[in-house]
């Protein structure tokens, strides 16, 4: 409602404002800008009236003079000046004016009353122009007063309306100073009691608590504090609205007297005005009209002046009214202290239960502890523990002395721990060290095994030895005894002595022998398997070798035999073989299993037969000649007459060859025909080519003349004509002219080129662009001659080549034929 | 190499060489010979002799796989080797003095199909004084060549 207010308020003054210029400033510029065109618009409907009496048109003439005719002097003789000085022009109205020296003084007066006529009317026309600004002035102020009058009751509205507004925030406030009081009253209470309160339970609590309760407690003091200065805020804005509203009802004082100002303003105006007016009736009028609104003004003053006192009383109240205010802003602070300790108050009644049950919790557990502690009674802490005399922080170190023995317990463990990892890898070594001895115990039980066969194996032989040598002794003893029964030889002791130590030499040696083999067996001891059980055999396979070894010669005998056989016919078949494969590389076949063919039409029997053929032929003929011959011994047929000499086969013969040779020359004439068309062609070919690159037609001529005609030669007969050198090497010399004339116009150049120079080459190409020049002078630049020129040349080629040809074929047809003959 | 354009020359071959096929197909050649002839005493100077082995694809008493197919690059490197002896073959091979025809004989089996444009010919031999060079063989899946050429030598003794 209150920015209502203050939106409404402005714009009201600002209309009044802006009506007061406009009234101050409208009769200076809007009415003199109007008036004028007023005037303008009457006078051009005297104008339009002053052309439909006379007849004349006036048409789109502006001149001012038109403007200024009345109806009351619209005769016949001012419309005629009129129309002089409209239309100046000589050709006009020349018959109106008769003479013209005898009217210059009639004219001349006739100027001035004119010109007195016009003074008169401008005067008039002035007058009636300044009460016509008047009046408009008149009817200006009207308005503005109106507009005046409907402002002032829009204020008056906008006061009243304020009055009420008033009166209800005084109510309002009236009410809500009565709540502060009621609610001042209620929150000392209340503050006395939670003092009282937090008094007893702070003590509790610091009993108690610990510091962090504090912190939260004094979070929500801040809360307080904030809360509280939301409503200092909102006091202010309060402030704020009611200065606003003082400060509305000065800006309607001031306006009110600024209206004032503008009525005296007006007044004073008006007088001025009424002092200027002459005209009596109309001023009166207006005087009158001005005293009324005059009085209305003065009414209005009245009006404002009660307003104004209506202001004062405001301002009264507004000063009361900010008394209450502050007073107000007091019991709000008041309240602003009040509330946190309120809310501190409940927070820590909620903190003391819970802290409370906490207690309650710990005293349980606790009791749960002990009850526990109880029935193991060689608990370290058993004695210290009492329900009563535990304690958070007493359990706590109980917890921390635990903590450190299970600790110390750990670390025995760990070293524990290392120590069986250490063990662990030497029982690993170990083990592995076991597995290599098992496995070098289980190779070496291996050897010995090994050697225990070996050393079994050395055992038997050495038994075998020693029956040996015991069976020898035995020997040795028969021979003793021999000895013994035959001691009467003497000679024979020696000898059997000699033969005792013999014997005795060769069983060392024998056994000298087995030792050796021996130790070749130890050194030896895989294969001495295989070889062990061959040597108790030794003798028996001697004697078995020997058998076998004769077989096997007698074997060996037999299949060299054999092999000697087989080499032999193995020669005989190679040889064979060869002898067959030359017949075959001859040719030689199998008659029974193949045949040999041959297509019937081949080239060795075609020719066979041909010569099979004359043969034949000379045969017959060589018959027919002997008989001949014999006819021509034998007398009387010889002599008798010329009767025909030839035999008829010799006739035929002839005939034959005769053929053959007609056949060859028909050949022969064919590729002369042929070659003859493509010389020709070439040489046509050749022509062609000749002309159209070194611009010269060449014609051979007989006699090996060649004549030659330039391409932009003037003339037909404009040609040169060459002759070729003695020995017919291609070249030529120039001979003349096929126009006397012609030839003798170039002599300078011949001269030059050929007889100077020696270049036949170069007199032609001067010559041919010379012709060029001369022939392509009367073209017209950017004309392509060179295309004309092939166009001709081609036409021209044509008929020289019809012309020529008869001449070239007899000239080719004469070689062949001078050949031929 | 050379390759003759005579008309007369090509026909005569083609003929032969369809009829070559036949046989060949049917496996009754055994020997393909060129035989080069004098004119004036009709006799043969030399003897160009191509032995031809047709593989028997029926006959599987061999046992084992059949060897591998040749590649045609493989049988066209071997053909081309034979022609080169061919034509090495001029160094050696006696000068063709006097007027020559040649022939072409065909060994087929006795009974093989013979059209009537085919008659028998004696063999060509070369009657006296003949030499033999076995030239470079080829081979493809279905036939085996071997090349010798016999010829007359020069009258020496």
């Amino acid at each position: 409602m209150d920015s209502g207010q203050r939106n409404d308020l402005p714009p009201s003054l600002r209309e009044i404002r802006t009506g007061f210029q406009q009234f101050l400033q409208e009769p200076s510029s809007t009415s003199r800008k109007r008036n004028p065109l007023m005037t303008i618009e009457r006078t051009t409907t005297k104008r339009r009236m002053v052309g439909e009496s006379t007849g004349l048109s006036v048409g789109g003439n502006t001149d001012p003079l038109v403007h200024l005719e009345t109806p009351v002097v619209a005769n016949r003789k001012l419309t005629r000046s009129f129309l002089t000085k409209a239309s100046p022009s000589p050709g006009g109205l020349p018959a109106l004016l008769s003479t013209p020296g005898e009217n210059t003084d009639i004219r001349e007066l006739r100027l001035q009353l004119s010109k007195a006529k016009y003074e008169a009317s401008r005067a008039q026309s002035e007058l009636e122009h300044e009460r016509l600004t008047h009046e408009s002035e008149r009817l200006e102020w009207e308005k503005t007063l109106k507009e005046h009058t409907l402002r002032l009751d829009r204020l008056e509205k906008d006061r009243r309306f304020l009055f009420e507004k008033e009166k209800e925030a005084s109510e309002k406030y009236f009410q809500a100073e009565n709540e502060m009081q009621t609610l001042k009253d209620d929150y000392e209470k209340r503050i006395h009691q939670v003092r009282e309160q937090a008094t007893e339970w702070l003590e509790q609590y610091q009993a108690d608590a610990a510091k962090q309760d504090e912190n939260g407690a004094q979070a929500q003091i801040e809360a307080w504090r904030d809360r509280v200065a939301g409503y200092e805020k909102t006091v202010a804005q309060l402030q704020d609205q009611l200065e606003e509203r003082a400060i509305s009802n000065e800006e309607t004082l001031k306006s009110c007297l600024q209206a004032q100002n503008r009525a005296n303003q007006l007044e004073q105006e008006l007088a001025g005005l009424r002092a200027g007016q002459h005209r009596e009736h109309e001023l009166g009028s207006l005087s009158g009209e001005l005293k009324h609104q005059v009085g209305y003004i003065k009414t209005l003053e009245s009006k404002i002046r009660g307003l104004q006192q209506e202001l004062e009383s405001y301002e009264s109240r507004h000063e009361n009214y900010e008394l209450l205010q502050e007073k107000n802003s007091e019991l709000e602070q008041r309240v602003r202290l009040l509330e946190p300790l309120r809310d501190e108050l409940t927070t820590l009644e909620t903190e003391i239960t819970q802290m409370r049950e906490e207690k309650a919790q710990w005293q349980s557990s606790l009791q749960n502890i002990l009850d526990v502690n109880k029935g193991e009674p060689d608990g370290p802490q058993s004695e210290n523990l009492d329900p009563s005399t535990l304690t958070p922080l007493r359990l706590t170190d109980i917890a921390i002395q635990q903590r450190r023995e299970i600790a110390a317990l750990y670390e025995q463990m760990g070293t524990l721990r290392a120590d069986a990892s250490g063990t662990h890898v030497e029982v690993r070594d170990l083990q592995q060290q076991l597995s290599t001895a098992q496995s070098r115990v289980t190779q070496l039980e291996q050897q010995h095994s090994r050697d225990k066969r070996t050393l079994q194996r050395l055992e038997k032989l050495r038994v075998l030895a020693q029956r040996e040598t015991e069976f020898l002794r035995e020997q040795l003893k028969s021979y003793d005894m021999e000895e013994l029964s035959f001691a009467d030889d003497g000679p024979h002791d020696k000898v059997k002595s000699q033969r005792i130590a013999e014997l005795e030499q060769l069983v060392q040696e024998y056994r000298d022998q087995v030792v050796r083999l021996n130790e070749q067996l130890t050194q030896r001891p895989t294969p001495a398997e295989s070889t062990g059980q061959l040597v108790p055999h030794g003798v028996l396979e001697d004697q078995s070798d020997a058998n076998v070894s004769a077989q096997l010669a007698q074997d060996n005998e037999a299949l060299r035999r054999e092999q000697t056989r087989l080499q032999q016919l193995l020669d005989k078949q190679e040889r064979e073989l060869t002898l067959l494969e030359h017949r075959v590389g001859l040719g030689d076949y199998n008659p029974r299993t193949t045949r040999v063919l041959q297509l019937a039409e081949n080239p060795t029997s075609q020719a066979y037969a041909i010569r099979e053929t004359t043969l034949q032929n000379l045969r017959l003929e060589n018959e027919q000649l002997r008989e001949q011959l014999t006819q021509s011994k034998s007398p009387g047929v010889g002599e008798s007459g010329p009767t025909p000499s030839l035999p008829s086969q010799t006739v035929q013969n002839l005939l034959a060859d005769h053929k053959a040779m007609q056949h060859q020359v028909e050949e022969k004439e064919k590729r002369m025909r042929r070659l003859k068309e493509g010389w020709r062609a070439k040489a046509q070919e050749m022509r062609e080519a000749v002309y159209s690159l070194l611009g010269y037609r060449v014609d051979f001529l007989e006699n090996g003349r060649v004549r030659l005609t330039s391409m932009y030669s003037e003339a037909a007969d404009h040609s040169f004509i060459f002759t070729s050198s003695q020995n017919d090497s291609g070249t030529l010399e120039l001979v003349g002219g096929g126009n006397a004339g012609y030839v003798r116009s170039l002599d300078h150049l011949i001269k030059f080129w050929v007889v100077g120079r020696g270049s036949i080459p170069a007199f032609l190409a001067t010559v041919t662009l010379e012709l060029f020049d001369k022939t392509t002078a009367m073209m017209p630049p950017g004309h392509h001659v060179g295309w004309r020129g092939r166009d001709e040349m081609s036409e021209s080629m044509t008929m020289s080549l019809a012309t020529t040809t008869p001449s070239t074929q007899e000239h080719d047809g004469t070689a062949p034929n001078g050949s031929t003959s | 190499m050379l390759i003759s354009t005579d008309d007369a020359l090509q026909a005569y071959l083609k003929q032969i060489l369809a009829q070559l096929e036949s046989w060949l197909m049917a496996g009754q050649i055994s020997k393909l010979i060129m035989a080069i002839n004098s004119k004036e005493t009709r006799e043969t100077i030399e003897r160009w002799q191509f032995d031809i082995h047709v593989v028997d694809t029926k006959d599987e008493n061999g046992g084992g796989a059949p060897p591998p197919p040749k590649s045609e690059k493989a049988i066209h490197a071997e053909i081309a080797a034979i022609i080169r002896q061919i034509t090495a073959s001029v160094t050696f091979l006696p000068m063709l003095e006097e007027k020559c025809t040649f022939n072409i004989l065909v060994y087929a089996d006795n009974n093989a199909e013979v059209p009537t444009t085919w008659i028998d010919s004696d063999p060509h031999y070369i009657k006296k004084n003949s030499e033999q060079v076995k030239l470079r063989s080829f081979s493809t899946d279905v036939h085996k060549v071997d090349a010798l050429v016999a010829y007359r030598l020069e009258n020496e003794l």
